[in-house]
């Protein structure tokens, strides 16, 4: 029996409210998973966004590690050229406290402390340990001597100014003619470049600035040379004594020759042979003599005023 | 019941979206921190090797480091008296 309209109608209305129905439900359910999964995915999200802002904070540490140590690294590179840059500004002090002091201005006077023929392994480091103890610096005047290239690192180390005083220290021949002089001299600064990186620019002539005319040498020809190859030069004030003077001498008269008449003068420096026990014995009370009369202790370089060009 | 579907359709795309997108930034952010373990794993290594170097270099400068620091001291110790 054909179905009324009516019917039909009322059938495809009930098909359809139960096909709506059903696609309710599903959206239902998925919706239920949406929200479910999302609430999941979020905790994990926040755990992560927790775990990048460490890592962030970590790796910025690390990276502030990495720059800090890089620039350790820099610096270590560049020490030779910072320990350039402090001895110029060192010795610029230096010279000015010289100027104030040979212009009247200042409270204080000027030891320059020499060693000359060193270094010597037995006696030598004695020396050293008695500046570093005073925290004195002094000017060695060195030959060139192999087996002892510990004590000359440990005088560059401890400030100690490293002056060139010929290779061989040889006085008839090396003042036989003005060329072997010369020679000798730049010998020992090559030995002295290649040891510690330095090139000298300070000598003291052995057996003295006189020694060049004694030997029959024209001097202002030998000081003319010297120029030309850069170096001043210096003799001394003052001396212990203890190199080939009376060998009867105790380590007191040895200070003696030197602080009995240092209260004389505003700048002096003192000659002495870090080969000389007797000296040695007698440094820790010379320096504490002079430094009571107001000296101060200086190392040379090439500017000072005491030193002649 | 129409408008019942609607609004369910509305719901669910909604809340599917908001899972998508969510979904879609914590792939991002785990591949962040992926590569964040790998930069830190590289810069780890990169600060071993550069605290080695460090080291070899302070052993191998150590006399040249005693000797800046008692530069700077002895300059100190002369602008002191210059003052």
């Amino acid at each position: 029996m054909a179905k009324t309209k009516q019917e039909v109608r009322r059938d495809s209305k009930i098909t359809s409210s139960i096909i709506i129905a059903t696609l309710c439900v599903l959206l239902c359910g998925i919706s239920i998973f949406f929200n479910y999964a999302y609430k999941k995915i979020n905790t994990e999200y926040k755990d992560n966004q927790n775990k990048y802002a460490t890592l962030s904070t970590e790796l910025s540490d690390k990276r502030n590690n990495v720059q800090t140590l890089e620039k350790e690294i820099d610096d270590l590179n560049n020490i030779e050229n910072r320990i350039e840059e402090i001895k110029e500004a060192y010795f610029k002090n230096a010279v000015k406290a010289e100027e104030l002091v040979r212009s009247g201005k200042a409270d204080f006077k000027i030891c320059y402390l020499t060693f000359d023929d060193g270094p010597y392994s037995k006696t030598t480091p004695g020396f050293l340990d008695v500046l570093e103890e005073y925290d004195v610096q002094a000017t060695f005047f060195c030959l060139a001597k192999e087996g002892v290239d510990d004590i000359y690192k440990r005088e560059k180390m401890n400030c100690h100014t490293i002056g060139n005083h010929t290779a061989s220290h040889a006085i008839s021949y090396i003042y036989s003619n003005i060329d072997l002089f010369i020679n000798d001299l730049l010998e020992n600064r090559k030995f002295i470049e290649d040891l510690l990186g330095i090139k000298t620019d300070v000598m003291r002539f052995p057996g003295g600035s006189p020694q060049v005319s004694y030997s029959g040498l024209n001097s202002a020809a030998m000081v003319e040379r010297l120029r030309e190859i850069g170096y001043g030069y210096i003799d001394w004030t003052l001396t212990t004594g203890d190199g080939g003077g009376p060998t009867y001498l105790t380590p007191e008269q040895f200070m003696h020759n030197v602080t009995d008449y240092s209260s004389e003068f505003d700048v002096i420096s003192v000659l002495m042979h870090d080969y000389s026990t007797n000296t040695l014995i007698c440094l820790p009370d010379m320096i504490e003599e002079l430094t009571a009369q107001g000296y101060i202790f200086l190392p040379l370089s090439y500017d000072a005023p005491i030193v002649r060009k | 019941m129409i408008v019942l579907l609607i609004c369910f359709i509305g719901i669910c795309g909604y809340l599917g979206y908001r899972f998508f997108d969510l979904k879609s930034s914590n792939n991002e952010l785990i591949n962040n921190i992926d590569l964040l373990n790998q930069e830190l794993l590289e810069i780890n290594d990169k600060t071993e090797k550069l605290k080695q170097d460090v080291d070899s270099l302070s052993s191998q400068k150590s006399d040249l480091l005693t000797e800046h620091t008692n530069w700077q001291r002895q300059n100190k110790k002369l602008e002191e008296i210059l003052k």
